[in-house]
């Protein structure tokens, strides 16, 4: 009886270590995509000092968190997001506003696809 | 993460089902539980290992999801017959009192070519010496024949007979292995009476001496190069 509840309580340990996990990677995602938001509205009215501030900003909470997430999520997808974060700067650099916006938009998208694949649903399930 | 959990349980318990649908001749020696992590383990393990993108913690976790899940089924079977009846089935009877069961072969998919095949592989020739033909769960066939056609035993002949051990390996390709000698509480004097009654004065020249507790011995001494 003993190795059931073991394996029982192993399991749900599991269970409830990768819903933390889910939790967490959503917590951070929500915070950097807020931020890339706040960035795009920024450059909407062409305030760049605001946008450099907010995309800098997003990009420090996405280098801390980059470890994490190359233990927990797809490296490739982890890739992609560092190098539509390296597109956006550069874009900034010049505020080139079209091709900024567009490069920010696609970053958004990524980061938040992040947090979709590690949602519990149906969707994600089947 | 946790999609991965659901999936590895959903899947697993998928695959039991599927197994104990293909019936028992694919089980072999393993239960259905132990059967089916064996498949996935080695697979799961494989594609991390070779595809560095996904992380290690992707191959790790359904391996740890799969190892606690049998550890889990295999108490609960442990404990409860029913759901050891529900996963690993029952043995099935498919032939009695020297005849064949048609509907346990048929719901069994067992084919009387293959009962055929594993009579003869245990020697019996003839169909109506078999009392009961068991199909166990691991696929195997245990045949009871009718007293009348089972082999004697010393005790109905009314015969006394010397008991036999379990004979532990002394000297293995000119070895010796001491920790058999104390098995079969005996000493090197012992063993090198027994080298001069096999004719070797070395143990180097013995390939394989095996001894018992009751000090039945079996020596077989190297075969010298230039026989060859």
């Amino acid at each position: 009886m003993k190795q059931l509840w073991i394996s029982g309580l192993f399991l749900a340990t599991l269970f409830s270590a990768t819903l933390y996990n889910a939790w967490r990677v959503d917590h951070i995602i929500v915070s950097i995509v807020d931020l890339l938001t706040q960035a795009e509205e920024a450059a909407r009215v062409e305030e760049w000092e605001q946008v450099e501030c907010f995309t800098t900003a997003a990009k420090a909470e996405w280098d801390a968190a980059e470890d994490y997430f190359s233990v927990v999520l797809v490296h490739a997808e982890t890739d992609e997001v560092s190098t539509g974060f390296e597109q956006v700067m550069g874009f900034l650099e010049y505020q080139d506003g079209p091709e900024y916006d567009s490069s920010n938009g696609a970053l958004i998208a990524k980061v938040q696809h992040l947090s979709d694949v590690e949602e519990v649903s149906w969707k994600n399930i089947l | 993460m946790a999609i991965c959990i659901i999936r590895t349980i959903i899947l697993y318990l998928l695959i039991i089902v599927a197994v104990r649908l293909m019936g028992k001749k694919q089980v072999g020696e393993l239960e259905p539980t132990e059967l089916v992590l064996a498949m996935l383990i080695s697979d799961l393990a494989a594609v991390p290992m070779q595809d560095f993108g996904i992380p290690l913690l992707y191959g790790a976790l359904p391996i740890c999801v799969l190892s606690a899940l049998t550890m889990f089924l295999s108490v609960l079977m442990l404990k409860n017959v029913r759901f050891r009846e529900l996963i690993c089935g029952r043995p099935s009877v498919i032939m009695e009192h020297g005849k064949l069961l048609e509907k346990e072969l048929e719901r069994n998919r067992f084919t009387t070519d293959e009962l055929m095949e594993e009579l003869r592989m245990q020697g019996i020739t003839d169909l109506s010496s078999v009392k009961y033909a068991i199909l166990e769960n691991s696929g195997q066939v245990s045949i009871i024949l009718y007293e009348k056609d089972s082999p004697v035993t010393p005790e109905q002949m009314k015969l006394s007979v010397q008991e036999t051990g379990l004979p532990h390996v002394v000297i293995s390709d000119g070895r010796l292995i001491r920790k058999s000698l104390r098995h079969i509480h005996r000493d090197e004097s012992w063993l090198n009476s027994q080298l001069r009654k096999a004719g070797a004065s070395h143990i180097q020249e013995v390939f394989l001496l095996t001894a018992d507790e009751h000090g039945r011995v079996f020596c077989q001494l190297k075969q010298r190069e230039d026989a060859t």
